[in-house]
């Protein structure tokens, strides 16, 4: 690896954290969403780096661009938004922190053993390859992808609409 | 290009990118164009120049989250219709039926969401 | 394609519940209830006439004895399910009912395609495809505070840990290179990676919240409290058996080469999972929460099952899970009843039952007792099944514990068995009416739970036998 490629990952993963941090941290809560973006969207990078372009843009397109408006529109939905901003409420931040940095050390003393941290040349996969492997080996999947959307659509209108008793 | 010429041009763009924004912050805050302490105009919502009109912290209509949540669907779908689009030649003909009926699977959602009024918009 | 035939018929059927929904006027809608609940039962005949067994996609799909038994498992709690829910559904939310059955169907098309999926995108897609409309549902009574607290605990516990298992599996993926359950099996073995013993425990973990085992029980009570009894006698059958059908495959199978590596977790799982769901059952005053902490603990039993590592094992555990299944369902029809006829949960509404719907009692005996594994009615052979295979592999201790605390469940059941018949009805009870189909769903629990228990022979036969073929 290059010193200016451990530069690079470097960067990312900070940004990985500064999100992630900001998200349960931060007092506003669309901030939180904000904050949130930050850490996706660093994700994608990368997936950059492990030579997954394709998942790098899907990352940016369903997490940057969809989900995170889908979450400052619930945000802004609720009824508690009415004359300022939702404030953050995430209790026992001590006791989190403790979880936290413990499932981080399990996680990270496991990898550091596991020796997978070794540079490798990784197989560039672009979209093609992953639409030959979903037509083929993986067409059932992927076909009950499709119930399973249809299934949140339709449970996410029942639950959203309010004409109904 | 080879992997450190890519991340050159990655990191050149993302610094651009940088420098960009944080150049807009710094030559205002060198020029000083900046509202007084306490001035009204301040603490204002911004509204591209226009005078706003109320508060922006107000409650959104479940009907932006319907539309938003459809499109979040449909937006999957759009991921999946890339890869299939550059690999239909090399899969062939179970390739185009795969994907129709994947499309017409998701349709059924599109036509219970206009069915049931869920994308009604007053 | 014929291996798939179930669990097309079974979307086909949410087609037609779909498609009929949309045309019909939204008065007439109970008639989708009957559709699904006899298109089921069609299905689950269907599934006894032919020969359908084989795999398909490069064996990433298999219909074995194994899926079959589960298949039927949950044909029936779905049947079950709709036929208790036709009166209620029509009184708490008339407009929405094509929804209720449609995802009521879209849950068991996940939960069947789950328990034949032998490829772990396969597995995460159709469990995912099973979770998601039961958190709707849960959800389904809006006008309930209730429910919408419960289905809220529900999903926020199913989507962290849908995300621990998709991290487990990942590892698993990226330790072993391949997707598919035989392959994993194969290799399981020789790969010497702690990224795969991390994987196997983390899948693990995020398995336990789903079929409710301790410590990651929190969410269970709350949301049957929460949910519309019809649906909780489903939420509390069909998805644990789900679960357990995902257990076996990946931890009897794919993962067994690594059994010494999770045995002493699942041990201890399925200990906390018998003590705390036996004690905390004993001082609940709700009935919906007393059967979901005796469910907690009925998962327990369960677990010892799989624990044995047999195929007596997992053939006791299949035993198990249709006793369970009529027992529950039928438990939670009763509290449907009572709950629609005095609009309360707490355990004095039972009290004098006898004496204002003696039928309706002696129905809710036949499953308290069956709970409590009272000779001679079905929960007492399965409880004695899982001790005897446990016993010979080995577990001796585990067995003692198991006997132990079904005392301490007898009680819990008893109590409430005594007031039904010794105690005076509240002031002002009404006699209790029940319309037809819930009359059918009572009959059919009631008298499968009795049979059951007189004849148990073919059905120990039958489970044994799935079971036998399948862990060689």
């Amino acid at each position: 690896m290059s010193a200016l490629e451990i530069l690079g990952l470097s960067l990312l993963a900070l940004f990985v954290l500064a999100g992630a941090l900001g998200t349960v941290l931060s007092k506003n809560l669309v901030h939180s969403v904000l904050w949130l973006a930050l850490a996706l969207v660093a994700t994608a990078g990368i997936y950059v780096r492990l030579t997954a372009g394709f998942l790098a843009g899907a990352q940016v397109l369903l997490y940057a661009g969809g989900v995170i408006t889908l979450a400052i529109f619930a945000v802004m939905l609720s009824a508690r938004i009415e004359g300022g901003p939702i404030p953050n409420e995430s209790a026992k931040r001590g006791r989190g922190a403790l979880v936290a940095l413990a499932v981080a050390g399990l996680f990270g003393g496991v990898l550091l053993q596991a020796d997978v941290l070794a540079p490798r040349d990784l197989p560039v996969v672009d979209a093609a390859d992953i639409g030959r492997s979903f037509l083929g080996e993986y067409v059932l999947p992927f076909e009950v992808l499709s119930v399973l959307l249809v299934a949140a659509m339709i449970g996410a209108i029942v639950i959203a609409r309010r004409e109904d008793p | 290009m080879s992997a450190s010429e890519a991340w050159i041009a990655a990191g050149t763009f993302t610094g651009v990118a940088f420098v960009i924004a944080a150049g807009t912050l710094i030559a205002a805050a060198l020029l000083r164009v900046r509202a007084r302490k306490h001035s009204e105009a301040r603490t204002r919502t911004y509204e591209c120049g226009e005078e706003p009109d109320g508060g922006a912290w107000v409650r959104f209509h479940p009907r932006y989250y319907l539309v938003a949540l459809v499109f979040v669907i449909f937006d999957v779908e759009a991921v999946f219709l890339l890869p299939w689009a550059v690999s239909l030649r090399s899969v062939g003909a179970v390739a185009l039926w795969s994907m129709l009926a994947f499309l017409a699977i998701l349709l059924l959602g599109w036509v219970y969401a206009v069915k049931k009024g869920a994308l009604r918009w007053v | 394609m014929q291996p798939l035939l179930i669990d097309l018929s079974i979307a086909a059927l949410a087609l037609l519940v779909f498609v009929a929904d949309l045309l019909m006027p939204s008065e007439e809608k109970r008639g989708l209830g009957h559709l699904a609940s006899a298109g089921l039962v069609l299905i689950l005949l269907l599934t006894f006439v032919l020969d359908m067994q084989g795999d398909a996609f490069g064996g990433a799909y298999v219909l074995d004895p194994l899926a079959l038994w589960f298949k039927r498992v949950f044909l029936l709690a779905g049947a079950l399910a709709a036929l208790i829910a036709l009166d209620p559904a029509e009184q708490a939310f008339a407009r929405r009912q094509g929804e209720y059955y449609l995802l009521l169907l879209l849950s068991l098309l996940g939960m069947s395609i789950l328990s034949s999926a032998r490829e772990l995108l396969l597995i995460v897609v159709s469990f995912e495809l099973m979770s998601l409309p039961l958190y709707v549902l849960t959800a389904f009574t809006k006008s309930s505070k209730l429910s919408g607290e419960g289905a809220l605990k529900f999903y926020l516990v199913g989507a962290t840990s849908l995300a621990i298992t998709l991290f487990g599996l990942s590892l698993v993926f990226g330790a072993t290179g391949t997707t598919m359950l035989p392959e994993i099996a194969a290799n399981a073995g020789a790969i010497r990676s702690p990224l795969l013993v991390l994987g196997v425990l983390t899948t693990l973990a995020g398995l336990a919240f789903k079929i409710g085992a301790v410590p990651f029980h929190m969410w269970v009570p709350d949301t049957y409290e929460g949910a519309a009894t019809p649906f909780v006698g489903f939420l509390a059958v069909a998805p644990k058996a789900a679960g357990f059908a995902l257990l076996v495959r990946l931890y009897l199978v794919a993962f067994a080469p690594l059994s010494v590596r999770f045995q002493p977790a699942l041990l201890a799982l399925c200990v906390l999972t018998l003590v705390v769901g036996n004690v905390l059952a004993l001082t609940q005053t709700n009935i919906k929460r007393l059967l979901a902490y005796s469910g907690i603990a009925q998962i327990g039993y369960m677990m010892v099952g799989l624990l044995a590592q047999t195929g007596e094992g997992v053939g006791m555990l299949l035993f198990y899970l249709a006793a369970y299944l009529f027992t529950n369902v039928g438990a939670f029809a009763v509290v449907c009843a009572v709950g629609a006829a005095s609009g309360s949960d707490d355990i004095r509404a039972y009290r004098g039952l006898s004496r204002r719907n003696p039928a309706l009692a002696l129905a809710m005996l036949v499953f308290l007792l069956s709970l409590g594994g009272i000779p001679f009615v079905a929960g007492f052979w399965a409880k004695m099944g899982i001790f005897i295979a446990a016993w010979h592999a080995g577990l001796h201790w585990l067995v003692l514990l198991g006997a132990g605390l079904a005392v301490v469940g007898v009680y819990y059941y008893l109590r409430i068995a005594r007031s039904l018949y010794l105690d005076d009805p509240e002031e002002g009870a009404q006699p209790i009416t029940i319309g037809a189909p819930l009359r059918l769903a009572l009959i059919v629990c009631g008298t499968a739970v009795v049979l059951i228990g007189i004849w148990p022979r073919p059905w120990f036969d039958t489970a044994l036998d799935a079971a036998k073929s399948f862990l060689h």
